[in-house]
């Protein structure tokens, strides 16, 4: 039996056009990545994963039409998350802020000591803050933090240059520092 | 600010790494309290803190898992949750050319097992 551990994407995507074990090593390798990548952009778990299937189902689907040339396979399949993630958006209208309940610990706010009350609230107003960027933007501080993908590796997901990537996580940063620090919520320290 | 990108670059690394932190680059570049690249620096510290790994549930994953290759759907019919029985019925025979045809039970399965999840199977941190 075929140790598909070892192989590249690119050799599992060939095989994997008549090989559905070779399909199943691809999804061992990208299912966490793509949930958590959705779950940031959406902020809620059964929306994640009712999303993360559909990527798997649409891979499975097209994976004969794929195509490397260039594009890596992770890439493929972070654009193919990246558009239904956006028309999950699109069709729920859901362009405002999505609260992480299930992220945050439960629990009222009147029962935790004030300190971690605060963090909690902190963190939040980030996430928040987060999910109010510009699609591109969330998804390079999700590769980047979530992922801890490097600037080309980034750069091959979203089509841009390692300069570029670089670029744009500074001028992400400022934009969000910006939103954050109008009414200074986040506190020097 | 192309130093200002490249100091925020090695900071991004370091932390993926685990090898450098914030008060290091601070000492490393003369970094001036309140400037802003000293803001920026702590909220890349913040983000790090914030945003973390998620594993989705093991059920999940097993269970899609099951359903992609065990070759016991067809993903069409993965949209089953949001059709009409009529329509369920109707699409049955269709399919796609080459994959495998599955039950509406199967379908049904899956539909049903997502929505019994409880809070229980939330995700954990990683």
């Amino acid at each position: 039996m075929m140790d598909y551990t070892t192989l590249e994407d690119a050799d599992l995507v060939r095989l994997a056009q008549n090989d559905q074990d070779a399909f199943g090593q691809l999804y061992e390798r990208y299912v966490t990545r793509i949930y958590n990548y959705i779950y940031y952009r959406t902020g809620n778990h059964d929306e994640a994963e009712d999303l993360t299937a559909k990527v798997f189902m649409r891979a499975l689907k097209h994976i004969a039409n794929y195509d490397e040339r260039g594009v890596p396979f992770s890439a493929w399949l972070y654009r193919i998350a990246h558009n239904l993630v956006a028309n999950w958006h699109r069709d729920r209208g859901r362009r405002k802020i999505i609260p992480l309940e299930e992220f945050m610990n439960k629990g009222s706010r009147a029962d935790m000591p004030e300190t971690i009350a605060e963090e909690r609230e902190e963190k939040e107003r980030l996430l928040q803050a987060v999910r109010r960027l510009p699609a591109d933007r969330q998804q390079l501080l999700i590769l980047k933090y979530v992922e801890r993908l490097s600037n080309a590796e980034i750069g091959d997901i979203l089509d841009k240059t390692e300069g570029a990537v670089k670029s744009l996580y500074y001028r992400t940063l400022a934009f969000l520092r910006d939103d954050l620090t109008d009414d200074q919520k986040i506190p020097k320290g | 600010m192309g130093n200002l990108q490249t100091i925020l670059a090695e900071y991004a690394d370091g932390l993926a790494n685990g090898t450098v932190t914030a008060d290091d680059l601070r000492i490393k570049y003369n970094i001036a309290p309140e400037s802003e690249l000293d803001h920026l620096l702590h909220l890349a510290t913040h983000l790090e803190q914030v945003l973390v790994s998620v594993a989705p549930s093991e059920a999940f994953v097993a269970e899609l898992r099951e359903q992609l290759i065990g070759g016991k759907i067809n993903p069409v019919l993965m949209r089953l949750r949001h059709l009409t029985a009529l329509q369920v019925a109707a699409g049955i025979g269709a399919g796609l050319g080459g994959v495998t045809v599955v039950t509406v039970a199967a379908g049904l399965l899956w539909y049903n097992s997502r929505h019994r999840r409880t809070i229980a199977e939330q995700p954990t941190a990683s």
